[in-house]
């Protein structure tokens, strides 16, 4: 359990230090209620699709749970990336339904990142299902590497929409973080990849501890929903 | 393995569908799709806007080569040449929340942001 609580903690400290540079760091005023809450909840989205390059599914050493755990955790990650998606997508439109205008042709540059994003995560979605992956790629391999590329593709997208709505990542320095952690991101999975596999210790993994995936994924959606609804707060006070 | 085949390439299929529509909806951007698009609602009012010379938004009163230009009312002149109609809301946002925001960060009496329903409202008659 201590294990566990470490993992969820250190999730959770990684979500709330980007989100709080880049809403006060960059010094931008607050635009409305509902407005500000769901552009804020994008960043959250962005940071848990850093977050599933750290955790991608590979197990750990630490905490040496079984490996059905860490897949679970990756799994429900991107759930939890769709789930903050749509709610930003619909605070979005809820809180500005003129929005559409630059959703519907000729869209906006930042928007039409926007919806490439959206529709790379939703076939990274429905292809990378344990029951059909196998199914559309045709080995574990070829899924890999697909499976790569096309979140490498969702990541660039993502940053890019962030950094073209221009507000909150306005300033320069952001603008540098933003683009070092996606390099950071799309380089640890090639890194771990490279990296020579250590000796197996004594210690055996803990059997029957997938079930935990479920709560450190509801932790991090929590933090990511309360730190927007704080950040918004603070900032239409 | 034949299943397997027929499943790629419906998702090949899927895959190219999704690029092509992504490449219709960049280039749909085009001046005709543009300019045959129905203008935004404006309620822009110069009384909000009497602190400013006027020079700061009518550009063309001291640029003498758009005397000659078939349109002069502002946003006439944007829509209707086919180079600028394109890009009137990055141009027109750039300008008009661009004050706004930089104004609204030294803590003054400023306009909307992002607000879009306070500039894009119906039509208020023109005040100036
Ligand atoms: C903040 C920017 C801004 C300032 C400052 C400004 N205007 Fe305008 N003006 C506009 C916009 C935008 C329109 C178009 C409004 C519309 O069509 O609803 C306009 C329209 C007009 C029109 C109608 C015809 C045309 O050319 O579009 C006149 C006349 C005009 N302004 C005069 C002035 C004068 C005189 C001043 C200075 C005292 C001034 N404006 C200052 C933005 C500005
Ligand atoms: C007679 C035509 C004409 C009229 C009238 C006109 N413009 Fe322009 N405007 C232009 C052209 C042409 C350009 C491109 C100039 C350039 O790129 O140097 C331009 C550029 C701009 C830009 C972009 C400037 C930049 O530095 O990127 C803004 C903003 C703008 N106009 C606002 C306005 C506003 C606001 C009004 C009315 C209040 C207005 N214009 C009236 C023709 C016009
Ligand atoms: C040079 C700076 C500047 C530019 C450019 C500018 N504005 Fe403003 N705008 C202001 C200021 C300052 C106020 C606040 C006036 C007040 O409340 O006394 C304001 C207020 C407004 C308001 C009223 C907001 C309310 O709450 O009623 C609207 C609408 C608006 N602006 C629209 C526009 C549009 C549309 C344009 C572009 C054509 C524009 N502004 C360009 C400075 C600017
Ligand atoms: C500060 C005022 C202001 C705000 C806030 C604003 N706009 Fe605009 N917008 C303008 C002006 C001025 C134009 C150019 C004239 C027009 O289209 O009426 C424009 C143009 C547009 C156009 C292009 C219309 C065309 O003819 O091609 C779209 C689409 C648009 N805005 C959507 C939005 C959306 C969506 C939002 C909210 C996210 C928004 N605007 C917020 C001032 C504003």
């Amino acid at each position: 359990m201590s294990e566990c609580i470490t993992l969820a903690a250190l999730l959770a400290l990684l979500c709330t230090a980007f989100l709080l540079v880049c809403v006060f760091a960059a010094g931008q005023p607050g635009i409305a209620g509902l407005w500000d809450l769901a552009m804020i909840g994008g960043y959250s989205a962005v940071f848990a699709l850093f977050q599933m390059f750290f955790l991608t599914g590979r197990p750990l050493d630490r905490p040496l749970y079984e490996g059905r755990f860490f897949l679970r955790l990756h799994e429900y990650t991107a759930y939890l990336i769709l789930l903050l998606v749509i709610a930003h997508v619909i605070g979005s439109l809820w809180a500005e339904p003129l929005l559409w205008r630059d959703i519907w042709p000729p869209v906006l540059p930042v928007m039409q990142t926007g919806v490439l994003a959206s529709l790379l995560l939703a076939t990274l979605a429905v292809v990378s299902q344990p029951r059909w992956k196998l199914a559309v790629f045709r080995n574990a391999r070829i899924f890999r590497y697909c499976h790569y590329g096309l979140a490498a593709a969702l990541l660039c997208a993502t940053g890019l929409h962030a950094w073209q709505a221009d507000f909150r990542m306005a300033a320069p320095a952001l603008t540098f973080s933003l683009i070092g952690m996606s390099a950071l991101a799309l380089a640890v999975p090639l890194l771990v990849r490279a990296l020579p596999v250590q000796a197996r210790r004594g210690e055996k993994r803990l059997r029957n501890t997938s079930g935990l995936a479920m709560p450190v994924v509801v932790t991090l959606g929590c933090i990511g929903l309360l730190v927007p609804i704080l950040c918004a707060m603070w900032l239409d006070r | 393995m034949r299943r397997n085949g027929r499943l790629s390439i419906a998702a090949v299929c899927v895959a190219a569908g999704l690029v092509g529509g992504g490449i219709w909806w960049s280039v749909s951007g085009a001046p005709h799709t543009a300019q045959s698009l129905p203008l935004m609602p404006l309620t822009f009012t110069h009384q909000d806007h009497g602190a400013f010379n006027c020079l700061v938004c009518h550009h063309n009163y001291t640029e003498p080569k758009l005397a000659s230009w078939p349109f002069q009312h502002c946003i006439e002149c944007h829509k209707k040449t086919p180079e600028l109609a394109p890009i009137i809301e990055r141009q027109f946002h750039q300008q008009c929340e661009g004050c706004h925001l930089k104004l609204k960060r030294e803590k003054r009496a400023s306009g909307p942001v992002r607000a879009c329903h306070v500039c894009h409202a119906e039509e208020r008659p023109p005040r100036f």
